[in-house]
């Protein structure tokens, strides 16, 4: 399978730059670049066209929020976040610090004057918690039809809608893993699978964005992301297992 | 009539709102970088999951760097201003209160340790790092030669 990504968007990677560069460029004719954030060291991000395109417009620790203006497209705004852990934070918490992310978002949407953004991360969520689901969260909602209603009224306030494909790929009913992140523990409520590593698009990118277009991967041509056990391979590989979309621009 | 309003209603409590102390240091950063760095100090609409009434988000930006900016911290009260709530990233905690719970915010009960605590915050190596940064890629960038890239994309989708 060769998917021929063009940018990778990468979380927690304690592999330097400069050797995950030299990787992804080894028996590649078109390379990859590096572009690196200014403030945000917890996302790393590798593109195969020039990172000028690609410019950080607003950053905090654990978010980056680029301008992506290739020449001649439509440009957007890409979000890439790793956002706290349940293993530090409570479902609460990371519901509340949601409010700030979703409120980072628009001071960036209403810096570049559009709200056509891609919000992609590791979330340490699922589609269906309340920091994503809610109307000052995230607000992601499960179908078009929704967010293509752009928006919706809460005790007065608008709030914008994100679309959120990933619930189309919860549970074994669709291709690939039931889910990005394999947790098992011995109390009562425990989901195993889980969506952690989302994307969620604006409505006003949904007519570039088509639904088959998004895939959770479990190999490629080196082999299996997953164990024998058919989880992810935490101890050759990674605990998450990465996502795949494309833009059709 | 003399109405039921005591004559001292109506005064200004002699504290100086966080906001203001916000406001006041973020318009002295400029002056140290010719402008080319700057702090905003930005008034957040309450949202109905804020737990405090006024919020406000402290910015470090770069006015000719794509309008560059970083969420270095924010501040919340309530209508009695203070105690004021300090939210630093985990990094920021570690450097400036690290004999407290890492994930624990830090609050400040008086303007004095409001003070200390943003003294402890523009002081960090993180604060310090973040404005080196944009300063040295703002410098190189004036002296390079503005080129645009060859490498135009000339696909029809973009692969993430």
């Amino acid at each position: 399978m060769n998917l021929k990504i063009d940018v990778v968007l990468l979380v927690e990677c304690i592999v330097p730059p400069e050797v995950m560069l030299t990787a992804l460029n080894e028996k590649r004719i078109k390379k990859y670049h590096y572009a690196p954030g200014i403030g945000c060291k917890k996302v790393e991000i590798f593109v195969r066209f020039s990172s000028e395109f690609i410019q950080p417009i607003h950053e905090e620790d654990r978010l980056t929020i680029r301008h992506l203006a290739l020449p001649g497209k439509l440009d957007l705004l890409l979000a890439v976040t790793h956002f706290p852990s349940k293993l530090s934070w409570s479902e609460s918490s990371q519901a509340l610090e949601c409010i700030e992310l979703a409120r980072s978002i628009r001071f960036a949407e209403k810096k570049i004057s559009h709200s056509r953004t891609v919000l992609v991360g590791d979330l340490n969520m699922n589609p269906f918690e309340d920091g994503v689901i809610s109307a000052h969260g995230l607000h992601g909602v499960m179908s078009r039809s929704l967010a293509n209603k752009k928006s919706r009224i809460v005790q007065s306030k608008e709030y914008a809608f994100f679309y959120n494909p990933m619930w189309n790929l919860l549970g074994d009913a669709t291709p690939g893993a039931p889910g990005t992140f394999y947790y098992n523990d011995s109390q009562p409520i425990v989901f195993f699978w889980n969506m952690f590593d989302q994307v969620l698009i604006r409505p006003d990118l949904l007519s570039i964005f088509h639904n088959e277009d998004l895939k959770i991967i479990t190999v490629d041509k080196n082999g299996s992301f997953l164990s024998k056990q058919g989880i992810p391979d935490k101890d050759r590989l990674s605990d998450h297992l990465p996502i795949f979309f494309k833009l059709r621009l | 009539m003399n109405g039921l309003w005591p004559k001292d209603i109506g005064e200004q409590l002699q504290v100086i709102a966080p906001v203001s102390i916000l406001r006041r240091h973020a318009s002295l950063l400029g002056s140290k970088t010719n402008n080319l760095v700057e702090a905003k100090v930005v008034d957040f609409e309450r949202e109905l999951g804020d737990l405090y009434e006024f919020n406000y988000g402290f910015y470090i930006t770069a006015p000719t760097l794509n309008r560059y900016s970083y969420k270095l911290f924010t501040i919340s009260h309530n209508i009695d201003l203070y105690p004021v709530i300090i939210d630093v990233d985990a990094e920021l905690k570690r450097e400036i209160d690290p004999e407290n719970e890492i994930y624990k915010k830090i609050e400040a009960n008086s303007e004095d340790e409001m003070l200390q605590v943003l003294k402890k915050i523009f002081n960090s190596h993180k604060t310090k790092k973040i404005i080196g940064s944009l300063l040295t890629i703002i410098n190189s960038r004036q002296k390079e030669t503005v080129t645009t890239s060859e490498e135009n994309y000339n696909k029809e989708d973009l692969r993430f």
